[in-house]
């Protein structure tokens, strides 16, 4: 009811609603109710939007933004929402990082049930002049933060002479959303970050000892619109030198490892394609009649001439984007990482890398509580 | 005034194809109707299977630099025995689209090999020093793909050939059919440029033989740092000469 109230107020008031959205929450949150907006509001991004940079809070989250999702289009085209979805999750996380706001920022090739904040999107439409996203954010606790579509379309001037080629032409959808999250985070009190940062290392430490730390996390349902999400309530902490819970931290870490080593790889292939993508969708926005308007009137062979180039350029930079696709799903199919002094070889996709590695860690956990127990009674 | 632009077009012309290293064999279609635009594609159950690498078969091509210039100046006298039913401006217009059409179909036609990955529903031409010419005809509507005010589509024809059209604004329409010998022995690869402004389209067609991946004797590799590099097969790479951009 108070969500359709906020729609209704939103459409009809645009960045007040939203103002009035994040007080709301802020009460929200004072009185450890869930955290969730969903605007309905499903207007376009004005082009102006900047990304903001307040002071981030004192203790600030970290946020994983999970490579985006996309249905499935025709074969031809697989190859190049592939790239879109790593290019715009790492393109996200990097406007993220520039906020300022968040301890971290990574890119996960799946989602994780511990991330402190994760955004998780889906690539509803995505062409030269229109990018339209279904996002949802959801903290540890599994209070979901946003819950919307964001659609965002440019005109000429985006791709003007004046524009670098590689700027992003939808920065202005980008930085909305960080400073919708952003906006979240600051709402909270220092209490809330810090539950959601507890919880998030109870539900790790769940995942690896359910018998021993299940207790500490409670769940409630939560209606949000006709949907029940199971949301996590802290109930209290291990002691600190409990020695379970040290080995938990430990294993942690090593799992952080291997986020990071996937999220250098996917900066990396974001770097690659920096020097494809924005001129494949430049040469297609070119090619589109938007552009095209303007040099109807030649009739000339120059002007034959220019569109045959766009189409060409379009196409040659499309099939370089398959190529990089392709040695990025190559490259990374094998990653040697260390664990306790012996190295393991992963393979496979990156996913399969990170659930495999997970995997390692979640027996490593288990061999070395045995012995930890074994060292208990001697 | 319209001779003399005529002349320096026919000048462009022969200069190209002087320097003009590839190997082609030229057809002009005269039979084709005017701007009749490429045939229907249709989706026919028959298909060939394409599927291989393969090599401009240079043992049956011609010569093309005497073809060329003999087809640009049958074509360009067709356009000056219009001189009297249009305007100047029109005549000079036709020159230039000539001119430029060679131009695009000799640039078109360079590829010295060919690589066809083709599954069900799905077709891969990789051509070097061009791009690749993908089909998904999978369905009627993933074959087609809107460009703008464009339109480019695919398919086999009804006798199960490989042709592809793309139609561009400004009236260029390129159609690229490929046609499989009986022994498959042979690709023919017959690229069409037609455009509004001109009375026929100009036909171009190269031969391909089959080759196994390795025998070549050029090597060809794409990276972003070098582009495609080419290079003799008992060459070091490392010494090769950027080919294409």
């Amino acid at each position: 009811m108070i969500r359709r109230l906020l729609a209704l107020f939103s459409q009809r008031y645009g960045v007040l609603a939203v103002c009035f959205c994040v007080g709301l929450l802020a009460g929200c949150a004072v009185t450890n109710q869930p955290i969730v907006t969903s605007a309905f509001e499903e207007s376009e991004i004005p082009r102006t939007t900047r990304l903001d940079m307040p002071v981030a809070p004192k203790t600030p989250l970290s946020i994983n933004v999970v490579v985006f999702d996309y249905d499935v289009p025709e074969r031809l085209l697989t190859p190049i929402r592939e790239a879109e979805s790593g290019y715009m999750a790492v393109t996200l996380s990097n406007i993220l990082q520039d906020s300022g706001q968040w301890a971290g920022v990574y890119v996960l090739p799946i989602a994780n049930e511990y991330s402190e904040v994760q955004i998780s999107a889906r690539i509803l439409h995505s062409d030269a002049s229109l990018l339209h996203l279904q996002v949802e954010v959801h903290d540890a606790t599994e209070r979901v933060w946003i819950d919307r579509e964001y659609r965002a379309r440019i005109d000429d001037e985006a791709y003007g002479t004046d524009a670098l080629p590689e700027s992003e032409v939808f920065a202005h959808l980008y930085h909305q959303i960080a400073n919708d999250v952003g906006a979240l985070q600051r709402s909270l009190e220092p209490s809330d970050r810090q539950d959601i940062k507890q919880v998030s290392m109870m539900r790790f430490a769940e995942t690896l000892a359910p018998d021993a730390f299940s207790g500490y996390l409670t769940t409630s349902e939560l209606r949000i619109d006709d949907t029940l999400r199971t949301v996590y309530q802290l109930e209290g902490l291990p002691a600190l030198d409990d020695p379970v819970f040290r080995q938990v931290q430990e294993i942690l870490l090593r799992e952080q490892a291997i986020v990071e080593l996937i999220n250098t790889q996917y900066l990396r292939f974001h770097q690659d394609l920096l020097s494809v993508y924005p001129y494949w969708r430049r040469y297609l926005y070119e090619l589109s009649g938007t552009a095209n308007e303007r040099r109807r009137e030649s009739g000339n062979w120059a002007a034959t001439e220019s569109v045959y180039r766009q189409y060409e350029e379009a196409r040659l930079n499309e099939d370089r984007l398959r190529v990089l696709t392709k040695s990025f799903r190559d490259e990374s199919r094998s990653t040697s990482a260390e664990l306790e002094g012996t190295v393991v070889e992963l393979s496979g996709s990156l996913a399969q890398q990170y659930v495999r590695w997970r995997e390692l860690l979640s027996l490593r956990f288990i061999e070395d509580r045995g012995a930890l127990k074994l060292n208990s009674y001697p | 005034m319209h001779a003399g632009a005529f002349n320096q077009a026919l000048f462009r012309m022969t200069h190209l194809i002087r320097f003009s290293g590839c190997v082609l064999m030229v057809t002009l279609s005269v039979t084709g109707c005017l701007n009749s635009g490429p045939p229907p594609v249709e989706h026919h159950p028959r298909v060939v299977d394409f599927s291989g690498s393969w090599e401009v078969d240079f043992g049956r091509s011609d010569d093309p630099r005497q073809q060329l210039l003999l087809l640009f100046d049958r074509m360009a006298e067709r356009v000056s025995l219009q001189a009297d039913r249009r305007s100047r401006y029109e005549i000079r217009q036709m020159q230039e689209d000539l001119s430029g059409i060679f131009q695009l179909a000799e640039e078109m036609t360079r590829s010295t090999a060919i690589n066809i990955d083709q599954s069900r529903g799905y077709v891969e031409v990789r051509r070097n020093e061009n791009f690749a010419l993908v089909c998904d005809f999978s369905s009627r509507e993933t074959s087609r793909r809107l460009i703008g005010p464009g339109v480019e589509y695919c398919g086999f024809d009804e006798t199960g050939q490989l042709v592809f059209v793309v139609r561009l604004r400004e009236g260029l329409t390129v159609t690229n059919r490929f046609v499989m010998a009986h022994d498959r022995s042979r690709i023919s690869m017959i690229t069409s440029l037609d455009h509004s402004r001109l009375p026929y389209p100009v036909t171009l067609r190269r031969m391909f033989m089959p080759y196994e991946e390795g025998e070549s004797a050029w090597k060809c590799e794409f990276t972003l740092a070098k582009k495609t590099t080419c290079w003799f097969r008992s060459d070091d790479p490392e010494v090769a000469v950027e080919e294409a951009g």
